[in-house]
Parts: C-alpha cells; structure tokens; sequence
C-alpha cells in the first residue's frame, strides 16, 4: 500500500504555484523588514547578541549583514520565477536560516516555519515547470510523485494541528487566557473594541473558536466538499488577527501556504491566468512572444534517487512530529520554564512581562555588590525580550561576568527576576540565591528555575 | 459551526469597519476622565505652583543682588528649596515639549559642573538655555552659587559683594533663573495648549498621551527617582562604588532627603490620583487596575500603595544627610534602593502587565 501510494503521481502545476507564491511572498517579506529599519536596529545596532546553543557561531557580521539579506532576497526572487532553482532555495535556506540564528530576541514561529519549509522545499521538485528553468531546458515536467504535494499539506497541517493541541489548557480553556488581556486592551478599536472586547463571553467565544480552528482547519481543507468553506475561514482568522495583533506577515503566508490543498485543475488555471497576464505583459512591452507558446517538451519528473530523497523527507517528518513533545523530559511548568517552549508552534499562548536586574557580587565579601544598568548593554527590545525568558537571562549573565570579571576573576553574577504569567501576580522566576555565572548552559533541566506557584493543567 | 463562520464574518465586518470618533462607553473604563483629571489637578496645577514658585525665586534673586545681606540669603536659600521640592512635581511628566528641549536635563542635571560654572562667570557667558551648558544651570547649579562657593554662609555672601567677580557672581546667578523661568513658561505655555488634545488620545498605542505618560511615569521612577537620588550616590548602580557627590543638592546637603520624600508624594499622588494640594481626588491608575480584571483580582494597588509606604519608612531611617550617610554607612541607603527595586518590579511586571499598554520601542513582529 505504500509502495503503491509513493507509485501514485499528480500535476506538477500545484508545486510550481507554490513555489511561485512562496517565493514572492518572501522577497516581499524580506523587502518589508529592510525597509522598516529592522536590519540595523534587530542586527547591527546592537552591541550584544543572545545565541542558540550550539549555534553561538551564528552572528550579525556588521554591515555585511546587509549582504546576508540582499542573497536572501536574490534567492527568493530566483525561487519565484524558477531560475536555477534547485541552488536558489538551498541558497535561501541557508541565508534565511543565518538570519533567524543570528539573534534570538527576534524567535518567531513563523520565521521558524519559514526556515523548515524552505529546507523541504530544497527536495521537492517545485521548480520542474512554469519556470524559467525549464523554459530556458525547453522541456516542462508535467507529473511529478504525488508524495511531494502531500509533504507540504502535511507540514502546514502539522503546524496548525499542534498549534491547537498546544492551547488545550486550563489556561486557554477556563480563564480565556492571554486572549483576555489582549483582547480588553485592544478598546480603542472602532465600535466593538469597547463594546464586544470587553464581554468575559468574547473572550471564551475567541479562546473556544480559536482552538477549533486550528484542530479543524487542516481537515476542512483536506476534504473537497468542505475546502471551500475552510478557505473563507482561513482568510477570516489570519485577517482578523492581522488587525488585532501585530504578526506582519505571518497571516499571508499562512493564507498562501493553504492554496496547496486545492487541486491541480485549479492551480493550474492560476497558472493559466498568471501566463496570460506575463504574455500580455510582454505584448503590451513590444517583446516579441511568438516563439514561448508550446514549445516546451512536456514529460514526467521522476527522482533521480528517490529512496535517499524519501529517508531525508521522512526523518524530518519524524522529527518534526516528535520534536514539540521535547517538554516532557522537564519537570516543571513549560509556560513558566520554556524549556522546549521554542520550534513547537506554541503561539499566542502567553502572555508575560517581566523584570530583571543583575547583581554583581564579590565573592570575598558578599556585601559588596552593585546592581547594573541593563540598558549600558541592551536595546530596550532585547531587554524586554530577556526580562522572562530564563534561557537569554542565563546567556545575559555570562555576558555580565565576562564583561565585569576586571574587577575580580572570580565575580558572581545573581539576578532580581519577577514575571507575570497571564495575568497572574508576578513571582520569582530565576532564583536570586544562584550565581548564574556558575550555570552553564545545556538541555539538562535548569534548576535554578523556581518553580511556578500555580499549575496549568493540560498539554 | 455555521454560527460560528457567520459570527466570524460580522467581527470581521466589524473589524475592518472605518475608525470614527463615535465610541461611546459601554462598560468601559473611562481613560479620558483619568487623564483629565492628571492635567486638570496634578500637572498644570503643579506648573503654575512650580511657576509661582520661580517667581518668588526671582524676586529673592533681585533682593539678594540689590543688597546681599544675611537676611537677603536666608531668604533666597529657602526659597530656592521651595522651588525646588515643588520641581519634584513636574520632573516626571517628561513628555511632549518637555521632552524635546530637554526640559528636566536644563532644571535638574546633578552633579553640577562646578570648573564650567566657573568658566561661564568668567567669560560673562549669558545665554544658558542650551545642551551644552545643561550642567551648569538649574537647581543643583543655583545650589552651588548659593551653598557651595565657599566655606561658610559669611563668606559665600562675601562672594556676592567684594571679590573681584561679585559682579559676575550676581549676574550668573539671575542668568539662572532667568533660563529657569524662560524654558518652565514654554513647557507650561505647551501642557496649556495641548490640554485637550492630550486629554483624547486614549488609544492604546506606542504614540497615544495615555501610553507615553505611563511608560514615562515607569521611566522617571526608575531612572531618576531611584537611580537618580539613591541608586548612584549609594553605588548600587554606579559599579558598587559609592559617589556621595552625586546626590541631589550636592551643597546644601540636609535638604537630599526632603527632595526625596516630596518626588515620593509626587509619584503617589499621581498613582492615586491626588492633586498636589490635596485639595481633590480623582480617577487614576489605582482605579484603573481596580477596574482591570487580572489587577483587581490580585489586589495590585493595594501591593503599590503598600509599597509607597514601605519605601517612605525605609526612608525615614535615614537620620543625617544623604552625604554623611553614604559616608558612614551606605546600608541604610542601600535598603531604600531595595524598595524601590520592589516597586520597579511591581510597576515594570504587574502593571504593565495588566494594562498591556504599547511600549515605545517595540515596533517588530510578533506570534
């Protein structure tokens, strides 16, 4: 039966769109992020960077960091129209993923999504027709393994699947928990901000809706007869939360990426359309076209080694099912801790502020201590960003030792940490009896995280 | 699931509707009656009493000049901490003009520069009203002319009438207040006009007056009332060395804790809503987060408002001048930072939290 499924083979055209809008849906977002500074107040402005482990290697390079991007945006140009394809998304993977690791202040989910897909994209014959590399081969693949379409219907269910499964909480559920606090502070919107936002039932209704969604979405868009439906619904939800929430283009690519589950007749008539328009395009700019229509060679695309193709394509699909579970191994509430919190498609699950300010301490005498000013290190993002999140204040405070260890090589660095979570009264979270200079960094449980005073029942 | 796909399409109806200016209440918390009542009864009436003040300031100035004499001095020195502890009641509101000329840079940057005083009365300089003479103008340097240019109360008058640069002295000292006067009137004048303006803009965004004057309320406490007067003097935020000639009224040195304790009033008043003179109460933040269902749940202002009096008695035990106190024993200094820290955390966490305003720097994505 598997066998015969990997046999089964569907048009090529559903690839080739996806491909066409990803890329240009990338080269806008890229563009968009240049254009609102974001480059030099994300990556070069600052004076330091928090890293992945294992990643610390991955840094802003300065002003060339400017030329990480504009390959990024090149590539994802290339992908579009379908130049050199198979180079270019492996290029974009490569600069994309550079520019996620560079800093972890700026982790997104969808950055995240980005990164993997593109990486699946690299195995995917999705340059194989409709684009300028087999217009220029002269040959257009017109069926391609039926697999490849599936593998990314299977990506994006699974990031909404999991997405739903990570709000079944007693958090989400009973208290309506962030949505609660966004959605009343959202009352200078027009007509319902003061009205609707503010009703405890809107706030159940929006939880309760939103965890539907994100369980059924990929079903209803699965099925034929519900696909439709799904799709007006896709559209609604990320446009709503494009107006409540500030997720720039994270809704677009969610809303693009759900084309894929129409079928090929109907991505192959936005081809058609798409062709039409560049035909009439090049018409309307006196380019000669006669010499385009029907000269391509039309074929089948088959793997030139589909076995090693389907090894790397299903372990990253067993990793990717397996990997947001990680949390099980700590102990501990996960919205508190946040050990593997990240690469799970948790999103808008909590709401958090946070303070935090170190102490230096020398060790020979205790009383003698100084608090430091964390805005002589940080911007006031990465400072926000790393008040509630124990992982970048660990990272922050080696930083501090590094930096104050002049004074005495055997200084001790202790923090005065409070969060909030969902609205609940603020708490310690790093202890302030460790000296997190001592701590290293690793995937062994933190414990000089205190533990939350509460419990968030669920997943 | 039908409803649910109709009622998403009338929110989104909704949503996407044009902003217009008809939003009535329906069970909101009235925003607009709070920042009414901050400009109403805490800040332009704390301008005109700080203005007042300046006016007093200056006749004493002219009294001292005509004729400096003992009398003439003591008048001048106490009124000049008048003006002073009613300064702690507008420094905070640092936003709009105030913010852009530098308002509370040119009144009360601390240390003063003692060598640039110096240079300026020599050279007769007259024009202070601009970034580079910020540390040589304002309170702390009038608390130098007055406390600090030499030894004893007898002798600074001296300076005043037979050393070679009296005439110079006199002149720097008015100069003072003369800026001091000329730069508060402007901000006054801008608080004056922008009253209404001020008062509507509830929304919660980055740029909204609501938004700016509770991130600069944060901001003030943080910075200049704790690090300002207790956070550096003590060391704790000066890389743990002590800088006892870092503390507020430098010169006149028994006065640092009076200052202190009048930017408290000042920071609670405004908490709770209470006008400067005491004379009314209105609508503020600690209603507000009684409004809030998170803060009210969690009894927030009462936190806060237990926190104010904790850093008043923290204060209290402090028996001599800030100086000789850091001198002796920073501990009981020290201490008073740590309530603070408490209350930055209750502020920067809690508050924040439960008002989940826009803050002012944060302009990227989220998920």
């Amino acid at each position: 039966m598997i066998v015969s499924y990997l046999e089964k083979r569907t048009k090529s055209h559903s690839l080739a769109i996806y491909r066409f809008f990803f890329g240009l849906l990338m080269f806008f977002s890229l563009c968009r992020f240049w254009s609102k500074g974001w480059i030099d107040s994300l990556y070069i402005k600052p004076d330091f960077h928090f890293s992945y482990y294992l990643f610390e290697w991955v840094k802003p390079i300065g002003d060339w960091t400017y030329v990480i991007f504009i390959i990024a945006i090149i590539s994802s140009l290339f992908v579009c129209v379908g130049y050199k394809y198979r180079i270019s998304i492996i290029i974009f993977f490569i600069s994309f993923t550079y520019i996620e690791l560079m800093d972890k202040t700026t982790y997104l989910n969808h950055y995240y999504f980005i990164s993997i897909l593109s990486f699946l994209l690299i195995f995917l014959p999705a340059g194989s027709s409709f684009s300028i590399d087999s217009y220029l081969a002269k040959k257009s693949y017109n069926t391609v393994p039926k697999w490849t379409v599936d593998s990314l219907k299977l990506l994006i269910s699974i990031v909404y699947i999991y997405a739903g499964l990570a709000k079944l909480n007693s958090d989400w559920l009973l208290e309506a928990m962030p949505l609660k606090i966004w959605l009343t502070s959202r009352y200078h919107f027009p007509i319902v901000g003061e009205t609707l936002f503010q009703y405890d039932w809107f706030h159940y209704f929006m939880s309760w809706a939103g965890i539907l969604y994100d369980l059924m979405i990929p079903f209803l868009l699965f099925y034929s007869r519900t696909r439709l439906f799904g799709f007006i619904l896709v559209i609604i939800f990320h446009l709503l939360t494009k107006v409540l929430f500030p997720i720039g283009m994270f809704p677009y690519i969610m809303i693009v990426s759900s084309i894929i589950f129409f079928s090929p007749k109907f991505h192959f008539k936005i081809i058609m359309f798409i062709k039409k328009f560049i035909y009439n395009l090049l018409f309307f700019l006196n380019i000669q076209k006669n010499n385009i229509k029907n000269s391509l060679e039309e074929k089948d695309y088959f793997f030139k080694y589909h076995k090693s193709v389907l090894l790397i394509i299903s372990l990253f699909f067993i990793i990717q099912l397996i990997f947001p579970f990680r949390y099980l191994l700590y102990p501990g509430e996960l919205f508190w801790h946040e050990q593997g919190y990240r690469f799970s498609w948790r999103v808008m699950l909590v709401e958090k502020t946070g303070f935090t300010d170190f102490k230096i301490v020398n060790p020979a005498n205790k009383n003698n201590f100084f608090y430091v000013d964390n805005s002589n290190f940080l911007t006031p993002f990465q400072e926000k960003q790393m008040s509630f999140q124990p992982d970048l204040i660990l990272e922050f405070a080696h930083h501090l030792g590094d930096y104050y260890s002049y004074i005495n090589k055997d200084i001790e660095v202790y923090v005065d940490n409070y969060v909030t979570l969902n609205g609940r009264k603020s708490q310690r979270c790093v202890s302030n009896t460790v000296n997190l200079y001592d701590e290293k960094e690793s995937f062994k449980n933190k414990k000089w995280i205190l533990p939350l005073n509460d419990e968030i029942k669920g997943l | 699931m039908r409803h649910i796909f109709l009622l998403s399409i009338f929110l989104f109806f909704l949503s996407s509707c044009d902003k217009d200016e008809s939003s009535e209440f329906v069970d909101g918390f009235d925003r607009s009656s709070m920042l009414t009542n901050w400009v109403d009864n805490i800040i332009i009436p704390s301008f005109i009493h700080f203005n007042n003040s300046l006016q007093n300031l200056d006749q004493a100035v002219d009294d001292f000049i005509e004729n400096p004499n003992a009398m003439n001095y003591d008048e001048l020195s106490n009124l000049w901490l008048d003006s002073y502890k009613s300064w702690q009641h507008v420094q905070m509101f640092n936003i709009n003009l105030a913010e852009d000329i530098e308002y509370q840079e040119k009144i009360n940057t601390y240390p003063t520069d003692t060598n640039l005083i110096h240079d300026n009365i020599l050279q007769s300089v007259s024009n202070l009203n601009n970034d580079e003479n910020e540390t040589a103008i304002g309170f702390p340097a009038m608390d130098y002319m007055l406390h600090g240019l030499d030894i004893d109360k007898n002798s600074i008058i001296e300076q005043y009438i037979s050393s070679n640069s009296a005439e110079n002295n006199k002149n720097y000292l008015k100069d003072i207040i003369k800026s001091m006067i000329a730069i508060s009137s402007q901000v006054s004048e801008d608080w004056n006009s922008s009253r209404i303006s001020f008062i509507n803009s509830t929304d919660n965004t980055a740029t909204s007056s609501l938004n700016k004057i509770i991130n600069d309320y944060i901001y003030y406490f943080e910075k200049y009332f704790r690090d300002g007067k207790i956070g550096i003097p003590s060391g704790m935020r000066s890389g743990g060395m002590i800088q006892p000639t870092t503390v507020e009224a430098l010169y006149k040195k028994n006065v640092s804790k009076d200052l202190t304790l009048e930017a408290l009033l000042a920071c609670k008043n405004f908490f709770t809503g209470n006008s400067t003179n005491n004379i009314s109460s209105g609508v503020s933040l600690e209603d507000y987060l009684n409004y809030l269902p998170t803060s009210s749940e969690n009894n927030l202002s009462q936190d806060i408002t237990d926190q104010f009096n904790d850093i008043e008695t923290s204060l209290n035990n402090i028996n001599q001048t800030f100086y000789d106190q850091i001198e002796t024993d920073k501990w009981v200094l020290v201490d008073v930072f740590l309530e603070m820290q408490e209350m930055v955390a209750l502020l920067k966490t809690d508050m924040l939290g439960a008002l989940n305003i826009a803050t002012d720097y944060t302009d990227t994505d989220g998920d």
